[in-house]
């Protein structure tokens, strides 16, 4: 018996582990909630721009657009975690590692965008205030 | 050789790992900055005078909520991206459990927040539509 469990032990050292097919299995749910939860927001969010011409339609679908084509990347990412957990292979690890790694890209050139934008907003506001240069 | 047993990394993917290690610092960063501005902020609305007393309260209040959720997003992932950097310098892909459970809470944590910010969005609908 004791024999059986250090083979078991001896086969699990160089492949991927439970815990970690368990741990993202376990992510899956909540990314594939925040995901759906931000994607039906942005399109009511976008809906309701209609109803207030002063909204700025055009603004709202582009911001609308954005948000749900990262959404959808990490929607990608949810099937991808729970497809690992369930095959443990090591091509899903790849294709999960990749999807992650784009959903991580798209977060971070969204954030460089809104820096410019944020930058943009405080010179503007400043130039038409007169407290700049 | 005993090495040679563990390596469950191929080079794609932790040349991958890597990356991603890189832009989920990068983010964290980015919320370290957000919560500064905030702090910035909240100083300034504090020091003018000529606001009314309540305002101060209440982006106090508003100010130190927003920089709790972004502390704790900025730890969680903090946590992730080590165990990633730790996986790519064992060259063990199992190493990664270790800081999943931050990975999770980051989901969770924003999981919650999109369901409150929904529910928030609902009231404000029927509330609009009370009054019309």
């Amino acid at each position: 018996m004791e024999d059986f469990e250090t083979l078991d032990e001896h086969l699990k050292t160089g492949s991927i582990s439970e815990s970690l097919k368990k741990g993202f299995k376990g992510i899956a749910p909540w990314a594939r909630f925040v995901a759906i939860a931000n994607i039906i927001f942005q399109i009511i969010s976008f809906l309701v721009s209609f109803m207030d011409p002063d909204a700025g339609v055009g603004a709202n679908f582009i911001g609308a657009g954005v948000n749900i084509a990262l959404n959808v990347v990490l929607l990608q990412l949810a099937n991808e975690m729970k497809s690992f957990g369930n095959s443990g292979s090591e091509k899903d690890l790849t294709t999960l590692l990749k999807k992650q790694l784009s959903y991580w890209i798209f977060t971070g050139a969204l954030i460089i965008i809104g820096v410019v934008f944020f930058l943009l907003a405080i010179v503007a506001f400043s130039m038409s205030s007169g407290s700049l240069f | 050789m005993e090495v040679e047993e563990n390596q469950t990394l191929s080079s794609a993917n932790r040349e991958t790992l890597r990356k991603t290690a890189s832009w989920i610092n990068f983010f964290v960063v980015a919320l370290y900055v957000i919560c500064g501005l905030v702090v910035l902020a909240l100083i300034m609305i504090m020091s003018e005078s000529r606001r009314p007393p309540y305002i101060g309260e209440t982006f106090l209040g508003i100010g130190f909520v927003v920089i709790g959720i972004l502390v704790f997003y900025a730890t969680q992932l903090t946590k992730y991206v080590n165990s990633i950097k730790e996986a790519v310098a064992e060259n063990d892909i199992n190493l990664i459990t270790k800081g999943l459970s931050g990975y999770k809470n980051f989901f969770v944590a924003s999981a919650i927040l999109s369901a409150l910010v929904f529910i928030l969005m609902l009231i404000g609908f029927l509330a609009a539509f009370a009054i019309r």
